[in-house]
């Protein structure tokens, strides 16, 4: 189960760099795994640090953990639908909209034909919109920021007059929202871990235990394996199977020519149109698979439940660098921080702490590392926004209504001291004609 | 004088296109597609219609041009959604408390509002250039950080008065926008914000088709190596783009405020900036194709509400607009490929015409 092989890769941002980067190459050398693991146990002691100085308990709960990984696979999922078709060079900005329409015909065939058929729907849901960019952005040529800011406003009214029509007439549905679904797909915990399969529950045991350093790696570990829903299972499976595509297979090989340098993957005899259909068209399905994903955490479609994660999926998406890697970082680092929001403030505090030391110490040794002229420029954002950080954990008390901006915040300031080093694909936007002519 | 024909088709082709597919979509839902447009037009075309779409068409055309201001320097602001909010809860702030008469109370209203909206739109502008940040994505975060702190500032700092009331204090008519001179009053009013309206519009031909800076802007967007190779300091480009797309954006929340609410509460509406950019798209960064955009747009929202007394879906408006956003780029598209035809047919004659006669000199061909 690959929530249960690292539960770790998302507890700091420096920690689940190197962690996931190993995906990429696929037999990492023992300094790799060495390194994570370094990072995992600093990362945890961290958090076991912060949840004694803030005496914040959230922070290592279970229930924070769990929701944590529940609100980072939609978005890991909708940020590697966005990955898909910018590899192959067509900027997708319709995420939100593509999303929506997984919503609307998940909450449909969910309501009709069970939780399984809702997944399903889902995809078909992204797919329609992916049909109508694709037609539009490759064989069109129309100018795709236009197409994509339109898919995400015609999504949304369609949804709306849709719902209308088909889930107003429905029994328990009205236009914003359709009848329940009722059902869930399985939910699978860890034997033996978390009580999977009917064996003890090793991990409440030792969170209940309230041991210092036990009860914190129990709530880590149980809240990231226990009752883990099999779709999100099969939305973190999706990362590593992109990764894989991407880098190792020949269709990768073509899916990564068409975004960086489509002339030559037409000089080679590949196609350019058929390369971007192919990754338009399963980019809109995974878009539409989180959407279908959402509709089954609700029970139903709800109006407007996507709340602008297709957005943040597209944030993602560029905060990674166009990396699956990169991408599963932005997505764990986005829930964590918005599951910890949801929390009480204390656990927000705790947060505050975390990524102040992890600031601080990184503007730190910045500045101490000896290459001339770019000390002052790469370590000065980290240790203010560190500094800032500290004072704002040790002097300013954090009103409960600040809490809904946390995950922006925290991505907005790794943002900051990450810095630059984005290299989107070549030839993103840039359009090919079908066939190269010579005369 | 084709091109004026071709100008002119596009947003024709776009609005019909989108009507056909609103028509089929009410066809496909059960409903009659001909009386619900003759019923949204014959509403929409009354006098208090047309006045309700002028005004609401004017915080468009300024959503759409602050889009334009930051398009032609090559950057997508989608950050207007923040700044006008912030613009809007500060213009409201200092428009309620200001102790000056309306001469200047107004103006500095404005300015306020225009340096709010600058000020958040530098953020993503200074990330860009000093962390190399993509404005989009922050952008994004920012508005959904705007959203918290709007909501904290309201409830905890500017709320006037105690219990349900979430909103500033009432502006009293010494800072309200009066209405324009010679169109009546209350209802039939037209808001003196089409006079701000046409001003930015004027500024913006002017500034961008007109002026030096203008000109820098549009080679920094075309070509940063070319524009850094002749003296042009991109950064510095960007940052001025998005300031100035961040002021206009700062003026687009004021309408509501000063003219509608009165004070800066929930009702400000909050898709101001897709409708904004749909009208962008449809006008093609043209000051004056903008304006129509906009006023389509909200005449089409305007006469959409109607919909809901004759028992047909009102969402039919909202489809529409969404429609017609794509079909903009579709229309243009079609008639751009009509007229290459047309051009290449025409530009044919000519080389057979001249072949036939040879000391005619062929004139190349046409645009």
């Amino acid at each position: 189960m690959s929530t249960g092989t690292d539960p770790l890769a998302a507890v700091t941002p420096s920690g689940a760099g190197p962690a996931r980067a190993s995906v990429d190459r696929l037999r990492p050398s023992a300094r790799h795994v060495r390194a994570a693991l370094r990072w995992a146990l600093l990362g945890l002691g961290l958090l076991i640090l912060a949840r004694y100085l803030a005496d914040a308990p959230g922070i290592t709960a279970s229930a924070t953990w769990g929701s944590a990984l529940r609100l980072t696979v939609p978005i890991a999922v909708v940020a590697m639908g966005g990955l898909l078709s910018e590899r192959s060079g067509v900027i997708n900005v319709g995420l939100e909209g593509m999303m929506i329409g997984g919503t609307w015909t998940a909450g449909l065939l969910g309501a009709v034909a069970g939780p399984w058929a809702a997944l399903v729907g889902g995809v078909a849901g992204g797919l329609v919109f992916g049909v109508l960019m694709a037609v539009l952005c490759i064989e069109m040529g129309i100018n795709q920021l236009i197409v994509g800011v339109s898919i995400n406003v015609i999504a949304a009214a369609v949804a709306r007059f849709a719902s209308d029509i088909v889930f107003s007439g429905m029994d328990g549905g009205t236009i914003a929202r359709s009848p329940r679904i009722g059902a869930d797909v399985p939910h699978l915990s860890l034997p033996f871990v978390s009580g999977g399969l009917g064996t003890p529950d090793l991990s409440r045991t030792m969170e209940a235990s309230e041991l210092p350093v036990v009860a914190q790696v129990g709530g880590l570990v149980g809240g990231l394996t226990r009752d883990v829903s099999l779709a999100a299972v099969i939305g973190l499976l999706i990362i590593p199977v992109v990764a894989w595509v991407l880098w190792k297979t020949p269709f990768g090989l073509r899916w990564r020519a068409a975004g960086e340098e489509p002339a030559a993957l037409q000089a080679l005899g590949g196609s350019v149109h058929r390369t971007r259909w192919i990754a338009v068209l399963v980019g809109s399905g995974l878009a539409g698979f989180a959407g279908g994903y959402l509709t089954l955490i609700s029970q139903g479609y709800i109006e407007n439940q996507t709340a602008g994660r297709g957005f943040i999926g597209l944030a993602t998406l560029i905060f990674g660098n166009w990396t699956p890697s990169g991408v599963f970082f932005g997505a764990a680092l986005f829930g964590v921080s918005d599951a910890v929001g949801i929390g009480r403030p204390e656990t927000l505090r705790a947060l505050v702490l975390v990524l102040a030391v992890v600031f601080t110490a990184l503007g730190l040794l910045r500045l101490r590392r000896t290459v001339p002229g770019r000390k002052l420029r790469e370590g000065l954002p980290p240790l203010v926004v560190g500094v800032v950080l500290l004072v704002v954990f040790v002097a300013v008390p954090l009103p409960a209504a600040v809490s809904s901006a946390t995950p922006y915040v925290v991505t907005l300031a790794v943002l900051v001291v990450a810095g630059t080093r984005m290299r989107p694909p070549a030839a993103l936007g840039r359009l090919v004609p079908r066939r190269t002519r010579r005369s | 004088m084709r091109r004026v024909v071709v100008t002119a088709a596009g947003p024709v082709v776009s609005v019909l296109l989108a009507l056909a597919v609103t028509a089929l979509f009410l066809t496909v839902g059960g409903y009659s597609a001909s009386s619900a447009f003759s019923v949204m037009w014959s509403y929409g075309t009354q006098p208090a219609s047309l006045v309700a779409s002028l005004d609401s068409a004017v915080p468009l055309y300024l959503a759409a041009v602050a889009g334009a201001f930051a398009v032609r320097m090559g950057l997508f602001n989608i950050g207007v959604d923040g700044q006008y909010r912030m613009a809007a809860l500060a213009g409201a702030v200092a428009a309620a408390s200001l102790p000056f008469p309306l001469a200047v109370r107004l103006p500095l209203t404005l300015l306020i509002s225009c340096a709010v909206g600058a000020g958040w739109a530098l953020i993503p502008a200074l990330l860009k250039i000093h962390r190399g940040v993509n404005e989009v994505i922050t952008s994004i975060l920012l508005n959904a950080v705007a959203t918290t702190v709007v909501a904290v500032l309201l409830s905890g700092v500017f709320r006037s008065g105690g219990g349900q009331n979430t909103g500033t204090a009432m502006i009293d008519a010494g800072g309200l926008m009066p209405a324009l001179p010679g169109t009546g009053s209350g209802q039939g009013a037209v808001s003196s914000f089409v006079v701000v309206a046409v001003l930015v519009g004027v500024v913006y031909h002017l500034v961008v088709d007109r002026s030096l800076f203008g000109y820098g802007l549009r080679v920094a967007a075309r070509s940063p190596e070319a524009a850094e190779s002749a003296g042009i300091r991109v950064d510095r480009k960007i940052v001025q783009a998005m300031l100035v797309s961040g002021a206009v954006a700062g003026l687009v929340g004021l309408p509501h405020v000063l003219s509608v609410a009165g004070r800066f509460d929930g009702t400000l509406p909050t898709d101001l900036m897709f409708t904004g950019l749909a009208a962008t798209l449809l006008g093609r960064q043209h000051p004056i194709g903008m304006a129509l955009g906009a006023f389509v747009l909200a005449f089409v929202e305007r006469s959409s509400q109607v919909l809901g007394l004759v028992q047909l879906p009102t969402e039919v408006g909202q489809v529409f607009l969404a429609v017609v956003l794509l079909s903009s780029a579709v229309g243009y598209w079609l008639t751009e490929r009509v007229d290459q035809r047309v051009a290449l047919a025409a530009a044919v004659r000519r080389r057979l015409r001249a072949a036939r006669t040879p000391d005619a000199a062929p004139t190349g061909g046409a645009s």
